[in-house]
C-alpha cells in the first residue's frame, strides 16, 4: 500500500490522480485505521480542503473523505480497461476469420 | 416526418431569449446519462469501462427531474450504457415528457423492439438509435455480429407504431464516403425523421485510441460525403454543424452547452472528457476554468476534437445571426452545404 505522512503530502495525492483514472476498485486507508474498498469517481486538490469521493461497494451513497485522512491507497481491483484494446478486438476478427468463425465482444457479468 | 415545428420553435425561442439576455454560457441539451451498462461491449467506448458494482447503479427518475430542472436546457438525451436497461426508463422519459422536454432515448436498437409498449409515441419522444453505417462496419464497430439487422427492424417497427425515429452515426478512421452516402439513403428509405451524423472522439480512457479522425482527415471525409448532399436526405441537426465538419465554418468549442450528467453528478468538463464532478450545473458554470478547453485553449485532449456535444450548440447558437439565418435558408432549400 502506498503510505503517507504529514511530512510526504506529495505520494499519496499523486496516488488519488492515479486512481481517478483507474478504471478499477481501489482500497484506501485511514487515520483513524480503517479501509475502505470501492471505486474512486472524483477528488478535488484544488478545494480549500481537497478531497476524494468515492463509492464503496455495496453502498449507495458516496463516501468523500479529506486527502488528510488518507494514509495509503492500493490499486486492488482489476483494470476493467485492459485487455480490451482495438488491436485485441482486431486480432481477435483476424483468429476469427481464419478459423471461419465470427468474433464477437459481450459485456462481462456483473455478478462475476 | 420533419422535426415538429413546435419543437423549432421552442429552441428558437430558448437561443433567442438567451442570446437577447446577454447569458454568456447556457446549456442547449442535457446529456442524461442513468446508467452505464450496456449490452454490448464495443471497443471503442470509453462510456462502459467500470467495475461491476458501478454498472449496477443507476439514477432514479427523482435525480433525473432534478437535474433536468436544474439545468433548463430545452432538449434532453438520454445515452449510457443502454438506456432501456434502466428498470425505470419509462417513468423517466413520461416524467421529461410530463416537464415539456424534447426527448431524445439513445439506444443500439437490440432492445427496442420489445420495450415499444413501455412508451406512448408524442412529439416530445425520439428513438435516437445507433447506427455506425452500413451492415458491416456497423457490426464490426459495435464488435457483434446481427445487431444492424436488429436495430433495422426496431427502426421499421417504432415508425410503424407512430414514434419519432432517428439515426445516429458516429464515424471512424478509413470511413469510405461512399458507403456512408448510400447508408444514409437506406436510413431514409425507413422513413427515419433525420439523421444525426459526427467523427468520433477517442476517449482519454478507452482501450481503442487509433481508429478515431484527426481535424484534418474528419474534413476531407465529410466534403467528401456532402459535397454534392442528396435532396432527399434530413438531418436532425444544425446545418452549420455541417458546414463545419466539412470546414467551412470554424467555430470554438462551447462544452457547457450540452452538460453531462450521470450517477457521479455533473461531469466536468464536458460529455467526452471526464475531469471530475461537481454537485449542481450551476457549480458546474461557476467552478470550471473553461479557457483550459476547445481548440484555442491548446489543451491536447481537445485538439482533434469536432464531436456535436462541443459544436452542436455552438452552430445552433450561430444559427441565428444573419449570416447563419442565410446559410440555413441556403442548406434547406437549395440542399447545399458549401
Amino acid at each position: 500500500m502506498t503510505t503517507n505522512s504529514n511530512e510526504t503530502r506529495a505520494p499519496i495525492s499523486d496516488s488519488i490522480e492515479k486512481a481517478f483514472d483507474y478504471r478499477g476498485d481501489v482500497t484506501i486507508e485511514l487515520t483513524s485505521g480503517e479501509t475502505v474498498v470501492g471505486y474512486l469517481f472524483n477528488r478535488d486538490i484544488d478545494a480549500a480542503e481537497p478531497y476524494l469521493e468515492m463509492f464503496a461497494k455495496n453502498e449507495e451513497t458516496p463516501r468523500r473523505y479529506a486527502y488528510r485522512d488518507v494514509v495509503g491507497l492500493e490499486f486492488t481491483g482489476r483494470d476493467t480497461a485492459e485487455g480490451k484494446s482495438w488491436e485485441a478486438w482486431q486480432q481477435k476478427v483476424a483468429e476469427a476469420e481464419a478459423s471461419g468463425k465470427i468474433a464477437e465482444l459481450y459485456p462481462e457479468e456483473l455478478d462475476g | 416526418m420533419a422535426v415538429p415545428i413546435s419543437q423549432m420553435w421552442t429552441v428558437a425561442r430558448y437561443v433567442l431569449s438567451n442570446r437577447l439576455r446577454g447569458t454568456e454560457r447556457y446549456p442547449l441539451v442535457l446529456m442524461l446519462e442513468p446508467l452505464f451498462r450496456c449490452n454490448l461491449a464495443c471497443a471503442g467506448c470509453g462510456k462502459i469501462q467500470y467495475p461491476a458494482h458501478i454498472l449496477k447503479r443507476q439514477l432514479s427518475p427523482e435525480q433525473c427531474f432534478a437535474a433536468v430542472e436544474e439545468c433548463g436546457a430545452p432538449l434532453v438525451s438520454i445515452p449510457g450504457g443502454e438506456p432501456l436497461m434502466h428498470p425505470r426508463i419509462d417513468e423517466i422519459v413520461a416524467g421529461l415528457v410530463e416537464r415539456k422536454r424534447y426527448v431524445y432515448l439513445c439506444t443500439n436498437g437490440l432492445l427496442l423492439k420489445e420495450k415499444l409498449d413501455l412508451f406512448k409515441p408524442t412529439k416530445f419522444l425520439s428513438f435516437s438509435v445507433h447506427m455506425d453505417g452500413p451492415r458491416k462496419e456497423h457490426d464490426f464497430a459495435v464488435c457483434r455480429m446481427g445487431t444492424y439487422d436488429i436495430a433495422v427492424d426496431a427502426i421499421k417497427e417504432a415508425i410503424g407504431r407512430g414514434f419519432r425515429v432517428t439515426t445516429n452515426t458516429t464515424l471512424f478512421e478509413g470511413t469510405d464516403p461512399n458507403r456512408i452516402r448510400g447508408f444514409f439513403d437506406d436510413m431514409m428509405k425507413l422513413g427515419v425523421e433525420g439523421m444525426m451524423v459526427s467523427p468520433g472522439y477517442s476517449y482519454p480512457k478507452a482501450p481503442d485510441q487509433q481508429h478515431f479522425l484527426g481535424r484534418e482527415k474528419t474534413q476531407s471525409l465529410f466534403r467528401s460525403i456532402f459535397s454534392k448532399p442528396k435532396r432527399h436526405w434530413r438531418f436532425n441537426q444544425s446545418s452549420l454543424f455541417i458546414r463545419y465538419l466539412m470546414g467551412h465554418e470554424q467555430y470554438d468549442c462551447t462544452p457547457w452547452g450540452i452538460p453531462t450528467y450521470n450517477i457521479f453528478g455533473w461531469q466536468r468538463p464536458c460529455y467526452l472528457q471526464q475531469e471530475g464532478y461537481v454537485e449542481t450545473y450551476q457549480e458546474l458554470l461557476d467552478s470550471t476554468d473553461w479557457s483550459k478547453y476547445g481548440h484555442k485553449s491548446g489543451n491536447q485532449k481537445c485538439s482533434n476534437c469536432m464531436v456535436h456535444s462541443g459544436f452542436e450548440p455552438t452552430s445552433v447558437d450561430q444559427t441565428f445571426t444573419i449570416s447563419g439565418i442565410w446559410k440555413t435558408a441556403k442548406a434547406s432549400v437549395a440542399g447545399s452545404y458549401i
